[in-house]
């Protein structure tokens, strides 16, 4: 049926065509919208997120000893505090299938001996962030060209990095 | 290290607070004054999202000590409406859908109405001139312009 037959053209809309205001509008101009850092509640305590002052260093410790004897200070949280996750790193987004073969490739990463270019020493299971799997003819660039470990099975290659760079995948 | 002690009048009330010497005029605003229209973006005076005017004058609250406020007038979102009646900007930013997810907005309707309260019939470029000192990631600025213009042109015929 073409998309402009006869019986669409008769047809009246509420919203589709109208220009409606928003429904929030008078909030949002008035300051009255509640957003999420605007929300207050009893007794409630604020917390602040506290970055490296350097990019890409690697965090040894954190002394929080210090913080804790501040006034009004409730608690420190660090990775200390957390499960360790470090195997899971940046393969959620993985079907089931590429899982399995992240798992295999992990495995035999480990197992490769280092070569100019294309490996570098010991990644281990705890030091690879990021692991791409690409089909046959596709390439992974590694953000910044950082240190990149490859597998080829002949269909696929993996890539995996000991960086949690933004990978690009092209041909 | 004791509070200051505070007297100033917020969007025409009088006010009283405490406050900490270097807890900014935002954070007074907004966590002991429950006034959250000001919003903190950056903290850093590069986004305006928490312009405030200070007698009469567009500013930063988060560059301004809440100390510094005393014996000051303080005007904010909160006072732009009258009651149910909102100002002819809040209406028009409406009706051009110049606000989308609202965090920037009232940051940009304080500094379009101290454009307005000192030049009634500015062109696109002063317009433009006078918002730049506040950042929207949504409308792309265009919509902000136009309605802010719009308002103008007709709070000068009204």
């Amino acid at each position: 049926m073409p998309l402009d037959h006869a019986e669409s053209q008769t047809r009246k809309y509420n919203v589709v065509g109208t220009r409606p205001n928003r429904p929030d509008g008078v909030d949002k101009v008035t300051g009255r919208a509640r957003f999420g850092a605007d929300a207050v509640a009893p007794g409630m305590l604020v917390g602040r997120v506290l970055r490296s002052p350097h990019a890409h260093a690697k965090i040894k410790s954190i002394d929080a000893s210090k913080a804790l004897k501040l006034a009004g200070v409730k608690a420190v949280v660090t990775a200390a505090d957390l499960p360790d996750k470090t195997e899971i790193k940046a393969h959620c987004h993985l079907t089931r299938r590429q899982a399995a073969l992240y798992a295999q490739a992990v495995e035999e990463l480990e197992r490769l001996p280092t070569r100019k270019g294309q490996c570098s020493p010991d990644p281990g299971p705890d030091n690879i962030y990021l692991v791409i799997i690409v089909g046959a003819g596709q390439r992974a660039t590694l953000f910044g060209g950082r240190k990149c470990f490859s597998l080829t099975n002949g269909r696929r290659t993996v890539y995996a990095s000991s960086t949690n760079g933004v990978p690009q995948i092209g041909k | 290290m004791s509070r200051v002690h505070v007297s100033t009048t917020v969007n025409g009330d009088a006010v009283e607070y405490l406050c900490e010497a270097g807890e900014t005029l935002l954070d007074v605003l907004r966590d002991r004054l429950g006034l959250t229209g000001a919003k903190e973006g950056c903290g850093t005076g590069d986004c305006g999202a928490c312009s405030v005017t200070i007698d009469g004058r567009l500013t930063c609250s988060c560059l301004v000590l809440g100390a510094e406020a005393d014996g000051h007038e303080i005007g904010t979102i909160e006072g732009m409406a009258t009651g149910d009646k909102l100002h002819p900007l809040q209406k028009k930013f409406i009706e051009h859908a110049a606000l989308q997810c609202g965090i920037c907005t009232p940051g940009f309707l304080v500094a379009a109405k101290s454009l307005l309260d000192h030049n009634p019939k500015p062109t696109e470029t002063e317009v433009r001139f006078a918002l730049a000192g506040n950042l929207c990631r949504c409308t792309g600025y265009d919509k902000i312009v136009r309605a802010v213009m719009d308002t103008a042109a007709e709070m000068r015929r009204a």
